[in-house]
């Protein structure tokens, strides 16, 4: 009995966990999506130094999202964060908007598709 | 390198406790959704535990939750007669009043040989000697022989015997078990007495003693060897 009470814990425990960081990636990605949407604003306007004030606080974010998504989302998924955040700094340091601008749309679709694959949805249990 | 290693202590860590909760079954005598869930286990527990980029999580949660899922049915199982008809189906009889059921035998896909070997597994040579065969939902065959020819016990030689207690073991590795002590009524004093009398000076030199069930002593000295730790 002790272990059915026990399991039966561990299932409400897991559940409500699960429900939080469900919450949690999606809440963090608009965060960081919206980010990057001023991001791209400030490039299209080609104001750099409100470009690298921006690129300082999503780094910052993602920095931040980026040790808890660790502990439950795929590695490589996050890899591939980190290798178009490089080339996004890259750019924005020596200020080409237009590869700035392709970079920061893939971040943007990149995060999409982390929450996409995350959500609790039937394509993703088939 | 240490990540992995320290990553393959802790699933084998999660693995013997999740085990140990699912409870204690030699692997001939599980139901179907047991051996299944004990398989997968072994599974999960492997990938994440060689590959680094997947979350440690994302091998406790389905350990977990195979854990979960045979603690509920094995629960269901023991409240609910239907439920376990349902999940383990129910022993069906083979041969019965030393007929072979040949609809049963249909049904199961069981061929004769098949049939044959699993009764001369357990030592009986004749279908004529059997009485009833009867299929486990373990996969098991249980064989009720004929009066005639099952084994003799010592009611039918109208033997007196005295009813028989569990042997309780005392000592192991030069180390004395209290609680056994406690529940066999002796004492150390008592112990040591006894180990005296089996030419073993103290406890610490003792391999294994324990009381059998006619509450007889018996003590194994350990050799110079494993005395030294070589």
């Amino acid at each position: 009995m002790k272990v059915v009470i026990a399991t039966i814990l561990i299932l409400i425990t897991f559940f409500a966990v699960a429900l939080y960081m469900e919450q949690y990636v999606n809440q963090s990605a608009e965060i960081l999506t919206s980010e990057l949407e001023k991001l791209e604003q400030a490039i299209e306007k080609e104001e750099w130094k409100e470009v690298r004030q921006h690129m300082e606080n999503t780094a910052q974010g993602w920095g931040e999202t980026k040790k808890v998504w660790l502990t439950f989302l795929e590695h490589n998924e996050i890899d591939k964060i980190d290798i178009v955040f490089a080339r996004l700094q890259s750019y924005v340091g020596s200020e080409e908007n237009v590869e700035a601008l392709s970079s920061t749309a893939e971040l943007k679709f990149l995060l999409q598709h982390i929450v996409e694959k995350q959500g609790f949805r039937l394509t993703n249990v088939l | 390198m240490l990540i992995v290693f320290i990553r393959a202590l802790i699933l084998y860590a999660l693995v013997v406790v999740v085990m140990r909760m699912m409870g204690k079954r030699q692997i001939a005598e599980m139901q179907p959704f047991e051996l299944v869930i004990t398989i997968m286990i072994a599974d999960l527990a492997a990938t994440p535990m060689e590959n680094t980029g997947v979350p440690l999580i994302n091998g406790v949660i389905p350990i977990l939750t195979l854990l979960s899922a045979q603690v509920i049915v094995s629960f269901l199982s023991l409240k609910s007669e239907v439920f376990r008809e349902i999940v383990c189906g129910k022993p069906s009889i083979i041969i019965d009043k030393g007929n072979i059921i040949q609809s049963e035998v249909t049904r199961l896909r069981i061929n004769m040989n098949d049939l044959l070997e699993q009764l001369r597994s357990k030592n009986y040579l004749n279908l004529s000697d059997v009485e009833y065969a009867i299929l486990e939902t373990n996969g098991q065959i249980t064989i009720i022989p004929k009066v005639e020819k099952r084994n003799v016990v010592t009611e039918d030689l109208g033997v007196k015997v005295q009813p028989e207690e569990l042997p309780i073991t005392l000592i192991v590795d030069g180390k004395l078990i209290p609680k056994n002590l406690k529940k066999s009524g002796f004492d150390q004093p008592w112990v040591i007495n006894q180990l005296q009398e089996n030419n073993i000076e103290r406890i610490e030199d003792a391999f294994f003693a324990f009381l059998s069930s006619d509450r007889m002593f018996y003590a194994q000295k350990k050799d110079k060897a494993s005395k030294q730790g070589g």
